[in-house]
């Protein structure tokens, strides 16, 4: 009987201690908080190097970097406009990365460097936590994110560095309460003095947040403003690969009091944080000039031939030439009349210039016209263009009597506003002409076409004209237009 | 035309059989069927590379960069790099030379010392040693030229001046049974070379200039800068204009524009206010050069709009005058009005 009665109090303590688990349950330590998610508005680690040998005296400007065992051991994530520390010299500008292992900066440092001094540039942002509590949090309740941190110097404003992620973290940068905000949740009522603390060695950095009013459910949104700002890490400095993340756990949890004191854990979650390189977008535009010459062939109307109507029989230019053809004394606006666009575009910001001048009158077989000369030499002399003459420098009204005046000249038309020298039609003429500047003759190119800034397609047309008289002798005269284009110096 | 059209005559005709267009017997070209529109094609083929004036359209030419500076030191050799750049469907052939350029104009544009033995301290043309000076810029494409500099031994300290010039040559023959004038567009890289040592930069302001009295804005300011220094400048500063008690009325920067040694460069600036009343101060303040050398000058200018305040004047006169008009012509008429009244009481009371 006492045997029978041991075996049945063993197994009625074995049926009755399950069951009577089912309904008298262990308080859970903590659940997982969902929607759980950390964003930094600038994700790019910060940069740690050291002073290699090099330059270190005050004036300096351009530094080597250590080529291993730090943080960064080339300049690749160096960038211009960075602000860097360099030693004792705080906030100096990024001027050019010579290469990988040199850099530039604006002004010269001040502060004399020795080799191993540190040179970084901070990266700060703003940090927006934000999850959706699992179980209430009751009046009094606290959130505390934990923020991964270095042993020792992590809050002095500078990018830590160590072997691994798990030694690494964020420099808390002296961020204060009032650089922290937290909001959401239904029901909570949050205190606005949330409570920062700096880590010490093997622990995180931690802020707390508390609620006087129980948080029944929702989101809850911390904003760690980017003035200071949480400083990022520079990379581990060991086992990093540039382009690759490092990947840090930060953890969010409610607490039912105050963590620091008796408060337990209701929930709770961690989160990855990866900052990464960033990657310079860099591009480099010359400084460019573009001129083009397009032949005039319509055959029809008036535009783009100072005035004259086009016919079937107007010659038709090339870009590389004016063929008159066989050239009637009898002076015929149609056939005496031919004109070429010119276009520049430029980025240069001084704008531009387009000289003319022609290598001399136009001679019979190319003969050489010495001075200004005319039929009587067997050349084809530029036009007077008046009673008044005109000359290379100097404009008239060639459009009254044209047969009169004969030789060669030209007129300009704008399309683009404001960019000939002068126009055919100014002050009311009909035709207002130069003669080309004739090099021959010692005289200096003309400018036709400028733009004291940059200009994009700007198009003037250089019109033509023609004229010779029955005594002209016969043959194939000829000469040559140079037109130069560009930049103002 | 006609001759082509008997095609037995040309198939049986030695004069191209001989030829290099005899090895197309080899794909009957000469069948009688595909002979005429084969023939046809081929003439105007033949008509278009053998006509005498090529009619190429446009010829766009782009240069890059378009200024480039460096500073060297005697006897020091350096490189350069220049691109023309093609966006035709025609390939560009054309002459490359360096050529020595100063500025004249107070507008900062370059007149090129071509044919001319150019004794100046600015030379640098002979500096330059180009690869080749005839290319072809094909198609769609460019071409990097890589140009070696040699500064020479004796260069004088100060800038040099030079540039590189393409011109464009037509590949067509020329027609000589008719007259012509043929073009050669030309486009040019200007390169400034600084040879360091002792020199003085020295630049002076010789206009600063604004009507002396006006009625109204907007107001131009005319500036002049002579650069009496070796080598170029490059001036910044602004222009700051203030009222009679010292208020600023507008800040006008100076545009940032190269000056040639020995040259004068001008500047506009336009005060945009068109309303203005008083004394007003003009205060140009620039720096430029290496050297840590200003510019400074100040001009005075009063503004009276004298034709409004006339106007104003008449128009309060005329008020005045109206005003003083129709009180006058109420006081008679009020008058008037009493004795018709006292008249009529002395006839009531009657």
């Amino acid at each position: 009987m006492n045997h029978m009665s041991r075996k049945h109090l063993l197994f009625l303590f074995i049926l009755v201690l399950p069951v009577a688990s089912l309904f008298i349950p262990k308080q859970l330590d903590s659940a997982a908080l969902t929607s759980a998610s950390i964003t930094l508005s600038n994700s790019r680690l910060s940069y740690y190097a050291k002073i290699g040998v090099g330059n270190t005296n005050p004036g300096d400007t351009t530094f080597t970097i250590q080529g291993s065992s730090n943080a960064d051991n080339d300049t690749n994530h160096l960038f211009p406009n960075d602000t860097i520390n360099i030693g004792s010299n705080a906030n100096s500008t990024v001027g050019t990365i010579i290469d990988s292992t040199n850099f530039a900066i604006a002004t010269g440092i001040t502060n004399q460097l020795v080799v191993g001094d540190a040179v970084y540039a901070t990266q700060s942002g703003t940090v927006t936590i934000a999850f959706t509590i699992n179980n209430d949090i009751p009046a009094n309740g606290y959130i505390r994110v934990s923020i991964p941190s270095i042993a020792t110097n992590g809050n002095d404003g500078a990018p830590d560095t160590a072997a691994t992620t798990a030694a690494n973290g964020w420099d808390l940068h002296s961020i204060v309460a009032a650089d922290v905000t937290v909001s959401g949740g239904t029901g909570c009522s949050w205190n606005a003095t949330e409570v920062i603390t700096a880590a010490g060695a093997g622990t995180s950095h931690k802020i707390d947040a508390t609620t006087t009013a129980a948080c029944t459910a929702g989101t809850i949104t911390m904003t760690i403003d980017s003035s200071p700002g949480l400083i990022n890490p520079a990379p581990v400095t060991s086992g990093h690969t540039q382009g690759t993340a490092d990947a840090y756990q930060w953890t969010i949890a409610t607490y039912d009091g105050n963590p620091a004191a008796t408060g337990k854990k209701i929930d709770s979650v961690d989160v990855s944080v990866a900052p990464i390189e960033a990657v310079l977008v860099s591009a480099t535009i010359d400084e460019t000039l573009s001129f083009s010459i397009t032949a005039v062939t319509a055959d029809s109307g008036t535009t783009g031939s100072c005035g004259i109507t086009r016919t079937a029989s107007s010659p038709d230019s090339t870009a590389y030439s004016i063929p008159w053809g066989t050239i009637s004394s009898t002076y015929l606006a149609a056939t005496h009349n031919t004109s070429q666009l010119l276009q520049v575009s430029t980025n240069a910001d001084g704008g531009y210039a387009v000289t003319a001048i022609a290598n001399d009158q136009m001679g019979k077989d190319g003969i050489a016209c010495t001075g200004d000369v005319g039929e009587a030499v067997n050349c084809i002399k530029d036009t007077a263009c008046g009673a008044v003459v005109c000359t290379h420098e100097t404009l008239k009204d060639w459009g009254a009597d044209p047969a009169s005046y004969p030789g060669l000249g030209y007129s300009l038309e704008e399309v683009t506003a404001a960019e000939a020298s002068f126009e055919y039609d100014d002050t009311t003429a009909t035709y207002n002409a130069k003669q080309f500047a004739d090099e021959e003759d010692s005289q200096a190119a003309q400018t036709i076409m400028t733009n004291a800034a940059p200009v994009d397609a700007s198009q003037v047309y250089v019109c033509y004209r023609i004229d010779v008289t029955a005594t002209q002798p016969a043959g194939y005269y000829f000469n040559k237009v140079r037109y130069t284009a560009t930049a103002i110096f | 035309m006609k001759k082509l059209l008997p095609t037995n005559s040309i198939r049986h005709s030695g004069s191209l059989r001989h030829s290099g267009l005899s090895r197309i017997h080899s794909i009957r070209f000469w069948s009688p069927r595909r002979l005429v529109p084969r023939m046809t094609f081929f003439i105007v083929l033949l008509a278009i590379f053998i006509s005498p004036t090529l009619a190429i359209d446009s010829i766009p030419l782009t240069i890059s960069p378009v200024r480039q500076q460096m500073e060297m030191k005697p006897s020091e050799a350096s490189t350069g790099i220049l691109k023309l750049i093609n966006i035709s469907e025609t390939p560009i052939s054309g002459t490359l030379k360096a050529v020595d350029f100063i500025v004249e104009d107070n507008q900062g544009t370059p007149v090129f010392l071509e044919d001319q033995n150019f004794a100046s301290n600015y030379s640098a043309a002979s500096w330059i040693t180009l690869p080749y000076d005839r290319l072809t810029i094909p198609a769609n494409d460019k071409v990097e030229i890589q140009f070696k500099i040699n500064a020479d031994q004796k260069a004088l300290p100060g800038g040099h001046y030079t540039a590189l010039i393409f011109e464009a040559i037509s590949g067509s023959a020329i027609d000589t049974s008719q007259s012509a004038a043929a073009i050669a567009p030309r486009i040019a890289s200007l390169i400034y070379i600084t040879i360091p040592g002792d020199y003085q930069e020295q630049a002076l302001v010789t206009k600063f200039h604004l009507p002396k009295f006006s009625q109204h804005g907007p107001l131009d300011i005319n500036t002049t800068i002579l650069n009496q220094s070796p080598t170029h400048i490059r001036p910044t500063g602004v222009i700051t204009v203030s009222n009679m008690f010292g208020d600023v009325l507008t800040h006008l920067p100076l545009d940032e524009q190269n000056i040639f040694p020995e040259t004068e460069r001008a500047y506009l600036n336009t005060i945009p206010t068109k309303w203005l009343f008083g004394r007003y101060q003009a205060h140009l303040q620039a720096a430029y050069g290496s050297q840590g050398k200003n510019l400074d000058a100040i001009i005075y200018f009063t503004v009276i709009p004298v034709a409004l305040i006339i106007y104003i004047l008449i128009f309060i006169a005329a008020v005045i005058f109206l005003v003083k008009h129709y009180a006058k012509k109420n006081k008679k008429h009020e008058q008037e009005l009493e004795v018709e009244v006292a008249k009529l009481k002395q006839e009531l009371h009657k």
